[in-house]
């Protein structure tokens, strides 16, 4: 079982989310991994469209789904909280 | 060097079925495009507002490069794929690939697309075309929207393949390494059936399936104070027609493409109540039709008050109503 | 819907629909593009009514030509920054001409290229009368030199 607080995990998903957005602006060790990613003004430019794209990246590379029972907006919230949702799975990256 | 491969160019109702069937049949694997749609539960709708689009807008297929994932998935078809950040290697691959002989699939910003009519030239990283060969510096191009190949410069295509922005190309190649000709299509097609209805009445999202097409109703009423005049306005209510019918669906939004898939599936399943629903979404699919027409109409007209506004959003309203029960329908077939 | 009632002659843009054909059967026929045969003259009405109305915010120094061409080209603003490689904030910086006229010229070489025009046409408009559109013909040549392009102008 991983650590709640899991640096690597952290801006290894950033990383992921920048590379698959092709945001182009930040670096994943600038974004700030409390910070609301979604909202106005969120640093990473994030909208609706963008949490789709997360939740399929998030899928294909940790294998986990986000379902009908899951709260949506609240794994969504933040880097961290994504870090939270996918220990809590013991989701690991697939190795392709 | 020059080179052009031996391919059947035709044109077909959607890009992304159209460039993966010609694929396919060029290596002995003969799937009809609604049977390829089907198969890869392409039928959907999602709702959007976005800072990635200049207006909201609506899809009425699933994510881009889900046909071809889903589809070789399914019939157990082995692709190759590339992606380059090196634009260089990214053209030389191409031009080995074509040396090679392999007709090759690629993901372009339908934009650049020079040989296409200017008034339908929009940025949208979502194309896909066939490259067959190579003259001087020209590109070959099977692009399922022209009616004949055409000539694309090797520069502009660079340009089309490297793209930024939302659902960047990235240089993305792909081309059929494996194929079995006699796949049986049966549980593919009941697999496609079952995930089409889970797609479209089981996300957890508001805006998308079903749920998309009340969000869309309800919006829609949104959308003259979103617009700068009453031009921009006609413009994006007749959008509406261009989403539906012009931007390669097959007509209706994909459901007359899925309503031949159905009819298709009937005769390999034996399954006459398949029929049955195709000729439900069929009429559904007419109802979307006169939707386009009833925009383009008051598009054109600026007959774009409040009450029309109105008008039209019941009228997708409605579809939101027609498209439950179908879906509902469909699921309990399997 | 049936092939008859959705056939329309239109030759500049094709597409490909699936129908009932006459004999029940539902296949693929190619036709042409129903909203362009019927409305493609009030989209250039509406097109040219949207160039001439940014046009003048333009010359009002009200907007930059940024925002002119992601009109037009109708791209998002978040896509059109991330194809540049900026953030959203900055682009729309970029749309007041203030900021627009500090742009380096390798900045104006990547807006040009994204919008797939001469980087000169960030500071020109060509205009021509609509009685004259079907005479002439404008084309505007790339060079070896990526900041210098030829325009001709000639008769049809």
């Amino acid at each position: 079982m991983t650590e709640k607080n899991n640096p690597e995990l952290a801006l290894e998903i950033t990383k992921l989310i920048i590379e698959k957005l092709n945001i182009l602006h930040v670096t994943a060790e600038e974004v700030n991994i409390n910070s609301p990613l979604f909202g106005d003004d969120n640093e990473l430019d994030l909208d609706s469209i963008d949490a789709i794209e997360i939740v399929v990246e998030l899928q294909k590379t940790y294998g986990v789904r986000i379902n009908n029972e899951l709260p949506v907006r609240e794994i969504l919230y933040s880097i961290q909280s994504l870090v939270d949702f996918l220990t809590k799975e013991n989701a690991t990256k697939k190795i392709i | 060097m020059d080179t052009k491969i031996d391919f059947q160019h035709k044109m077909s109702a959607h890009c992304e079925t159209g460039t993966l069937t010609s694929l396919l049949s060029n290596v002995g694997l003969e799937i009809t495009e609604p049977m390829a749609f089907g198969i890869s539960h392409g039928i959907f709708f999602g709702y959007f507002k976005s800072k990635n689009f200049p207006f909201p807008t609506f899809i009425v297929r699933s994510r881009p490069g889900e046909i071809r994932e889903k589809l070789s998935n399914a019939l157990k078809i082995e692709l190759k794929r590339f992606k380059f950040k090196n634009q260089e290697e990214g053209m030389q691959k191409l031009d080995s690939l074509l040396d090679e002989g392999h007709v090759v699939g690629t993901q372009v910003d339908f934009f650049y697309m020079d040989y296409l009519p200017e008034w339908i030239r929009v940025h949208n990283n979502v194309h896909f075309v066939n490259i067959i060969g190579k003259k001087d510096t020209d590109y070959i191009v099977s692009d399922s929207y022209h009616q004949r190949t055409a000539n694309i410069n090797s520069s502009l295509l660079k340009k089309a393949r490297w793209a930024g922005g939302y659902m960047a190309p990235n240089g993305f190649l792909y081309y059929p390494l494996k194929v079995n000709p006699d796949v049986d299509l049966k549980k593919p097609i009941i697999n496609g059936i079952k995930k089409a209805c889970r797609n479209m009445l089981n996300i957890p999202i508001p805006f998308l399936g079903v749920k998309g097409i009340y969000k869309f109703a309800d919006k829609i009423n949104t959308w003259p104070q979103l617009t700068r005049d009453i031009e921009h306005l006609s413009h994006e209510i007749m959008k509406i027609n261009i989403l539906l019918e012009d931007q390669g669906t097959g007509g209706a939004g994909f459901r007359y493409m899925y309503a031949t898939f159905l009819k298709q599936a009937s005769n390999i399943l034996n399954n006459p109540v398949l029929n049955e629903m195709s000729e439900r979404i069929m009429e559904i699919g007419d109802d979307w039709r006169n939707i386009s027409y009833f925009a383009a109409k008051i598009g054109k007209n600026r007959d774009l008050g409040a009450n029309r506004i109105k008008e039209l959003s019941e009228l997708i309203r409605k579809q939101g109503d027609a498209e439950k029960k179908f879906f509902t329908d469909l699921k309990k077939v399997y | 819907m049936k092939e008859k009632d959705l056939y329309v002659e239109f030759e500049p843009q094709k597409l490909v629909y699936y129908v009932e054909k006459d004999d029940k059967s539902y296949g693929p026929i190619i036709s042409g593009s129903q909203l362009s045969a019927n409305y493609l003259d009030d989209f250039w009405i509406k097109r040219r009514n949207l160039e001439k109305k940014l046009r003048k915010r333009i010359i009002a120094n009200e907007i930059s030509p940024v925002f002119y061409y992601m009109t037009l080209q109708e791209m998002g603003p978040k896509d059109l920054a991330s194809r540049i490689g900026i953030s959203y904030l900055k682009l729309k910086r970029i749309f007041n001409p203030e900021h627009f006229k500090k742009l380096k010229v390798e900045k104006l070489t990547v807006l040009a290229d994204i919008f797939n025009i001469p980087v000169s046409n960030l500071f020109q408009t060509f205009l021509i009368k609509d009685d004259d559109r079907e005479k002439l013909v404008l084309e505007q040549e790339t060079t070896e030199n990526e900041l210098y392009h030829i325009t001709k102008v000639s008769v049809k």
